[in-house]
């Protein structure tokens, strides 16, 4: 995550590392049931993707 | 009006060895401000190739993890991500930067010996394996 954020940093109030590794664990907590929701085995799905992208966005706000 | 989120096209090894590194990859991004784009979320209308190719076109970025270039489970060697990098490598060269490309990779200088025509460009940069 920190190489990743070394690389793309562009906005002042982007999520700081420990943010990134937070909300990274918290989705990963949650793939099983987005995988159940999408009723899909594999995580490279477009279902779950999407989910994956709503989820950090969602996190992301709450933040701040 | 905020300003809508240049996009990155992710080049990745698809298996289950790669899923924490792939949730890394996608959730960091939309944090960063990213909007991260990956072959599998696209119907394949197309074709798999003129997927790839427009999904580059239409990206400002491209990541490519090159950390996983071992041979496949049937020892035939799997040549889709360099084929993409090369891609993304002409699409950078072809538009005076408008495409970037950023290689990462498990071990500093690997790339160096198996892609030593990027010798010479922006270093990659290295990004370990790990869980969590």
């Amino acid at each position: 995550m920190s190489q990743l954020r070394n690389v793309f940093l562009r906005e002042s109030e982007a999520s700081t590392a420990p943010q990134m590794m937070a909300a990274y664990r918290a989705i990963k907590r949650a793939l099983p049931r987005m995988k159940e929701k999408a009723g899909v085995k594999s995580l490279f799905t477009a279902a779950v993707f999407r989910d994956i992208v709503l989820a950090a966005n969602i996190l992301k706000k709450e933040e701040g | 009006m905020e300003k809508p989120a240049e996009s990155v096209f992710l080049n990745i090894p698809y298996d289950r060895d790669f899923e924490s590194l792939y949730l890394a990859y996608v959730v960091g991004l939309v944090r960063l401000g990213f909007e991260p784009r990956v072959t599998v979320a696209v119907p394949n209308d197309i074709g798999r190739l003129d997927t790839i190719i427009d999904l580059i076109q239409h990206c400002e970025y491209s990541i490519h993890d090159l950390s996983r270039i071992q041979p496949s489970a049937s020892g035939i060697p799997r040549f889709n991500m360099p084929l993409e990098l090369g891609l993304a490598l002409y699409r950078s060269r072809t538009t005076t930067k408008e495409h970037r490309v950023y290689i990462f990779e498990q071990e500093n200088y690997r790339i160096q010996q198996s892609t030593s025509d990027l010798n010479g460009l922006d270093r990659g940069f290295t990004m370990e394996r790990r869980r969590g």
